[in-house]
């Protein structure tokens, strides 16, 4: 049995240091910059894709399972952002925003080609044999992407956005266009599914 | 999120749906999941059983680095700097949680307006007086039409306050 403490854990998107005042500052800066773009700086628009673009498309990826469809709705996101930029103002973060439309312009696209499934799918125990015991974080990572993957589409949704992009949950909610209630429901079998499907890979006890 | 006291049963079903780390909670209930936890030991147990998942998800790979090509197309796309509002420019001026509701600014530009043109000459081409046609211009021109415009292209700022 590998043990993981966490220290591993790096930024994709959320941020469990942030409190309410980062958050304010992290809406100003964001504002900033996307001020700068509209009055066209190019140095303004690096840094907002450099801070959120590869997320962007491994989030929509997660939705869309296709690398090349996840690049061109986070490109589009992106374009719609430069065009309201004249007119943003402080009350939304770029990620939330983002995130916000990247996701909806996937589920458009996946339910338009019946590739987006709002039925609700049996959780299915993996019964794929057990890991070696020594494996590295690294397919330790590989196997939790996996198993991401292999959830439902709503779960994988709203797991993704409230777990890996840090969307608050009445956010996730309105991008996935379900209640509250519904989402937390979502996000409660989706990780249902995921902690079974990673069992083998569970940490063991730490002292607190 | 479904309302109601903080029950262990209700702290349960949060843990099982937002993990472990109380700050990804609704904000509503993350006062009294504190209290629960510090208090209850069931709670704190909770918690330890979803902080392992939560570990295990930290360590997904890194994205894949943006291709190149798509940078460039998003640079070059960059707005040629003459494309910011009146609301944008006011709330550079005054920084902080200030909420900008379009319609104050609509009514102050009418006031501003209406005091400006009283006395001005009836225009025939507009079939009102300038001061009344410009108030109507800059209503026409004004926050509204960009958020609206917005609203058609996604989600404006406005909408999405996190």
């Amino acid at each position: 049995m590998t043990m993981f403490d966490g220290t591993h854990r790096r930024e994709e998107g959320y941020d469990p240091a942030m409190t309410a005042g980062s958050a304010f500052e992290l809406r100003q800066r964001d504002a900033t910059l996307i001020r700068a773009v509209a009055d066209g700086d190019r140095a303004a628009a690096r840094s907002l894709i450099d801070t959120h673009l590869s997320a962007l498309i491994a989030h929509v990826e997660r939705l869309t399972r296709d690398r090349a469809e996840a690049e061109d709705i986070a490109q589009e996101s992106f374009l719609r952002l430069w065009r309201i930029a004249g007119s943003w103002t402080p009350r939304a973060k770029a990620r939330t925003w983002l995130t916000t439309v990247a996701s909806r312009l996937a589920i458009d696209r996946l339910r338009r080609a019946s590739r987006w499934s709002d039925a609700e799918v049996p959780e299915v125990e993996d019964m794929r044999p057990s890991p070696e015991a020594q494996a590295d974080a690294r397919e330790v990572g590989q196997a939790v992407e996996e198993a991401i993957t292999a959830l439902p589409d709503r779960q994988r949704a709203a797991f993704a956005l409230v777990h890996i992009d840090g969307l608050s949950g009445r956010d996730a909610a309105e991008s996935l266009g379900v209640s509250e209630e519904a989402l937390e429901s979502l996000l409660a079998r989706a990780r249902r599914s995921l902690r079974a499907r990673l069992a083998e890979y569970r940490m063991e006890e730490r002292p607190s | 999120m479904i309302a109601g006291p903080m029950t262990i049963d209700r702290f349960r079903r949060l843990a099982e749906a937002y993990g472990s780390d109380l700050s990804r909670w609704p904000v509503e209930t993350q006062a009294a999941a504190q209290d629960l936890r510090e208090l209850d030991g069931q709670a704190r147990a909770i918690l330890a059983a979803e902080a392992e998942l939560d570990a295990l998800v930290a360590l997904r790979p890194q994205p894949a680095a943006a291709p190149g090509i798509l940078v460039s197309k998003l640079l070059d796309a960059v707005p040629n700097g003459r494309s910011r509002s009146v609301l944008a420019w006011l709330a550079e001026l005054w920084p902080g949680e200030a909420r900008w509701p379009a319609p104050a600014f609509l009514s102050l530009a009418l006031a501003i307006g209406i005091l400006a043109g009283g006395n001005l000459p009836w225009n025939p081409l507009l079939g009102t007086s300038s001061a009344q046609a410009q108030t109507q211009i800059s209503t026409q021109s004004g926050d509204e039409d960009l958020l609206g415009s917005a609203l058609a292209l996604g989600p404006s700022s406005e909408d999405i306050v996190e």
